[in-house]
């Protein structure tokens, strides 16, 4: 049976990582045709993220010191190598993806019709606000004028991989600017990608817990210091 | 010919001699490399030359078609700055990943999973 490895990155989630996390497990009871763990990487949160974390059937790596999304997403996918897994699927540990989306990111990688799925709240556009919607066009403009890469949600966690795409990809970066960095790898090499659409789910925690809208302008200058460098 | 020499020049060159003495130190205590002790006292040396001569740097500014040798100094010094702040981003952003690195290898020698505790 196939094996999946659902990588969560989490910091200071203590307030809605816990229906995620309950979400997830009934996710996992009712799917059949998989073998899957969820890997939660506490980056290093200051609250009780990492004790939530362990009263569920989850694996949890810690982070000692906070290192970035970049960072903890990259300890994931170090994790779905270390241990041989077909697929892994990334997504936000604050509620903000709907785990109904989980099993049409999962047909496409199974069914082998793409390398890379990520999951688009633009195609969806249910429930974003307008102000993200206008940093996300603006982001992924950058994305293409940066790394040559067209997508239509270049910030979106919800992503997906197959074995070969995750033995190529390597992340370097480690803050927020991650999301375009994996743009550069999927073309550097020639993986392939599709998009499918998914819901967002925005509560004022997540609103006020997520990337505000002035470290978008620190992304960007992260991203030109990286392409430039 | 007689030198004379300012006040001002004879402290200048002293002060100039301390980081000198301090990049030996440092040197002979493996704190630095030879080169980065090379490269330091050359640069204050030059500093030392310029007190002691002053139109030697008028000689190379007008070499370089530069107005004045107090010009050419500002511009050397300012590319050199900007050289070592660029040089200091580049290993801190190194350090950077190194930390990440090890964080990465503790997290996952440390595996926990549900309630087990290492």
């Amino acid at each position: 049976m196939k094996s999946l490895c659902i990588i969560l990155p989490a910091y200071n989630e203590a307030k809605a990582i816990g229906p995620v996390m309950q979400k997830l497990q009934n996710f996992v009871k009712k799917e059949n045709d998989l073998v899957i763990e969820i890997v939660v990487i506490d980056d290093g949160s200051t609250d009780q993220t990492f004790q939530i974390c362990q009263t569920f059937n989850v694996t949890v790596l810690h982070h000692i010191i906070n290192r970035g999304l970049g960072g903890a997403l990259a300890t994931g996918i170090e994790y779905a190598k270390m241990h041989n897994f077909d697929f892994a699927l990334t997504m936000d540990s604050d509620g903000q993806h709907d785990i109904n989306d989980l099993p049409k990111a999962i047909k496409l990688l199974i069914n082998n019709d793409a390398d890379v799925v990520i999951g688009s709240r633009m195609m969806g556009q249910k429930g974003m606000p307008k102000d993200r919607l206008i940093i996300n066009f603006i982001s992924n403009v950058f994305t293409y004028i940066l790394f040559g890469f067209w997508t239509t949600d270049s910030q979106s966690g919800f992503r997906g991989f197959n074995r070969k795409a995750l033995g190529f990809i390597n992340v370097k970066t480690q803050g927020m600017e991650v999301s375009s960095e994996l743009f550069t790898e999927i073309k550097k090499h020639n993986l392939k990608l599709l998009e499918v659409p998914i819901s967002v789910i925005y509560t004022e925690y997540s609103r006020n817990k997520g990337q505000s809208n002035l470290n978008s302008l620190n992304v960007v200058v992260k991203l030109l210091l990286r392409k430039f460098r | 010919m007689e030198l004379q020499y300012f006040p001002i020049q004879i402290l200048l060159i002293i002060m100039m001699f301390w980081p000198i003495s301090r990049a030996y130190f440092h040197y002979k205590d493996g704190i630095i490399k030879l080169s980065g002790f090379l490269f330091w006292s050359c640069l204050w040396l030059m500093g030392v030359i310029t007190v002691f001569y002053p139109e030697f740097l008028t000689y190379l500014a007008q070499l370089f078609h530069i107005g004045r040798g107090a010009d050419l100094a500002v511009y050397v010094a300012l590319a050199l700055v900007f050289y070592l702040v660029f040089r200091l981003s580049v290993i801190i952003e190194n350090i950077r990943n190194d930390i990440t690195k090890l964080t990465r290898e503790i997290a996952l020698m440390n595996k926990n999973r549900h309630g087990e505790h290492k």
